[in-house]
């Protein structure tokens, strides 16, 4: 056998194994696909994607800067409407969230993750949504405005008895909470997918699959799976009513009181 | 007007059923209604002293809400102040309006009274009954006694003593339901417009808010990563209709007009997946 004869076989042999490993490579994650159903690849797709998300280390690359809807309401009349109404509005949102937080703990039981505080990026997309609430909320708000002035018309009273009134005030902190509940019910949901994940990772995930992932383009998010974290969940539901009010509702010697 | 004629004041009797922090939040509303009174009766009223009475006003109402958080020495502060000026208030009494000036003692002693309480828990409560009463009861006489010639006494008087009764109930109310103590602190601003029937004429303007043409009710919160599913969003748009609704339903019952979509949008951090939000 010629010099060239024993290079070009050595070469065969280096472009043969390396096909190999690329058929056994692409088999093993044709068994591991197989494994798993359409639904656990896009659990698994959806998982990774968060823990990248939740894991990044520059600002903007967190869950923190999920999507936030705010809603703004205004009055028809705002000229004739005392603004002391949206404030009592906003004092009750207030009040049922401090009964909330007084009397249960969301807080999680463990660290190193906190979702649902913290700011927009910069970078944040912005989707106007107003046509699509309008269309599914305008009438009903126009239903309840038409009830009160057919109310006010039969009492020739603008505003609504006393139980009325605190009957009002008791179905918007029951909403509130029922907000707040659903939205930390989702986050809980979120949560336990994470964790269910982390289980998944740590004890049912094939070991070479195990190595491929952590040699492969998802370093980041095996990192956080063998991590295991616990995520402790935050929920905020803010109700901010803007009225300008003059500086001595306020007097200086108040404020921060 | 409907109300009914028969309404009366508050007893202190009845007042005395309150909890202490609901008495001092009743006594607030009393002297924020009187308040515009002040500058019309005594235009030449120093600014100073309309600042003692409004820090008064204002030092009541922040303990009312939190009862527990100013500090003892700015306590003791704000009240030396508010009893100087209800002293001042006394000596000018003969010159201005005597229930206004009583209606300015009496906001102000309600000030020093709640500040008292909090400094000297013997006979607080007492106090406090005590002159909510007298600035529900002087309110109610300054509102009679400044009505212009050209206006309805009896109405002005009927539509105050309606006003007092009605905060009065709801606080009651609340208290019951929310099964409030003497601790439990009373954010003021629930009680919602001092007026929910509408200014009296001849009243003076309440100018408290610069701008009333500005108001926006913002309801705002963060969506945790969701199934994107179909009965997770009709979920999540029930509740959030649910909270829309019972706002205007109480805008309603307050008196107002009643609210609409002004604007409804969502910011999404660029490295989320979005996910069928359009119909959120």
């Amino acid at each position: 056998m010629s010099e060239d004869d024993r290079r070009d076989g050595e070469s065969k042999s280096a472009e043969e194994r390396r096909r190999e490993l690329e058929r056994r490579r692409r088999e093993l994650e044709r068994k591991f696909e197989a494994s798993l159903s359409s639904e656990q690849q896009e659990q698994l797709e959806r998982l990774l994607d968060q823990f990248m998300e939740a894991i990044g280390d520059e600002p903007g690359d967190g869950l923190d800067d999920g999507a936030s809807v705010v809603v703004g309401l205004e009055p028809h009349e705002p000229e004739s409407d005392d603004p002391r109404i949206l404030e009592a509005i906003q004092a009750e949102a207030a009040a049922a969230q401090a009964e909330d937080a007084g009397g249960r703990d969301d807080e999680g039981e463990a660290a190193g993750l906190e979702l649902g505080a913290g700011f927009i990026s910069p970078d944040a997309s912005e989707r106007d949504l107003t046509d699509g609430v309008k269309a599914a909320v305008g009438p009903l708000l126009d239903r309840q405005k038409s009830d009160a002035e057919e109310r006010r018309r039969a009492t020739g009273r603008r505003s609504g008895s006393v139980e009325e009134r605190v009957r009002a005030r008791e179905d918007l902190r029951e909403s509130v909470r029922g907000l707040r509940t659903f939205l930390t019910g989702m986050w809980n949901y979120a949560g336990e997918r994470l964790r269910a994940g982390c289980r998944w990772w740590d004890q049912e995930l094939p070991e070479p699959m195990k190595q491929w992932l952590n040699g492969g383009m998802v370093v980041a998010g095996a990192t956080a799976f063998s991590l295991a974290p616990m995520v402790s969940l935050v929920v905020t539901v803010g109700v901010v009513a803007l009225v300008t009010r003059r500086r001595r509702s306020m007097p200086r010697d108040t404020e921060g009181v | 007007m409907a109300s009914d004629e028969r309404v009366e004041l508050p007893s202190a009797k009845e007042i005395a059923t309150l909890p202490r922090w609901a008495m001092v939040a009743f006594a607030v509303r009393c002297a924020q209604r009187v308040r515009p009174l002040l500058e019309p009766a005594w235009p030449d009223i120093p600014n100073e002293r309309l600042d003692a009475v409004d820090r008064a006003i204002g030092l009541a109402r922040a303990s009312a809400a939190s009862p527990a958080s100013a500090s003892e020495a700015h306590l003791r502060l704000v009240a030396d102040d508010a009893a100087r000026t209800a002293g001042w208030a006394v000596d000018r009494a003969s010159e201005a309006g005597e229930h206004v000036a009583s209606t300015a003692v009496a906001a102000t002693d309600v000030a020093v009274f709640a500040v008292v309480g909090e400094l000297d828990a013997v006979d607080s409560v007492s106090h406090v009954i005590d002159h909510a009463n007298e600035a529900a009861r002087h309110s109610y006489y300054a509102a009679v006694s400044e009505a212009s010639d050209s206006v309805d006494i009896g109405l002005v008087a009927l539509a105050f003593r309606t006003a007092i009764r009605r905060d009065f109930d709801v606080l009651r109310r609340l208290a019951e339901s929310e099964g409030w103590t003497d601790e439990t602190g009373v954010d003021v601003d629930r009680l919602g417009p001092l007026w929910p029937e509408g200014v009296p004429e001849g009243w003076p303007e309440d100018t408290e808010f610069e701008r009333r043409d500005e108001q926006l009710l913002e309801i705002g919160f963060k969506l945790p990563p969701m199934p994107d599913r179909a009965e997770v969003r009709a979920a999540l748009r029930k509740k959030l209709i649910g909270v829309l609704t019972s706002a205007n339903a109480m805008h309603l019952a307050e008196g107002g007009s009643g609210l609409k979509i002004a604007k409804a949008k969502m910011y999404s951090g660029s490295r989320v997946r979005s996910g069928g939000g359009d119909d959120v």
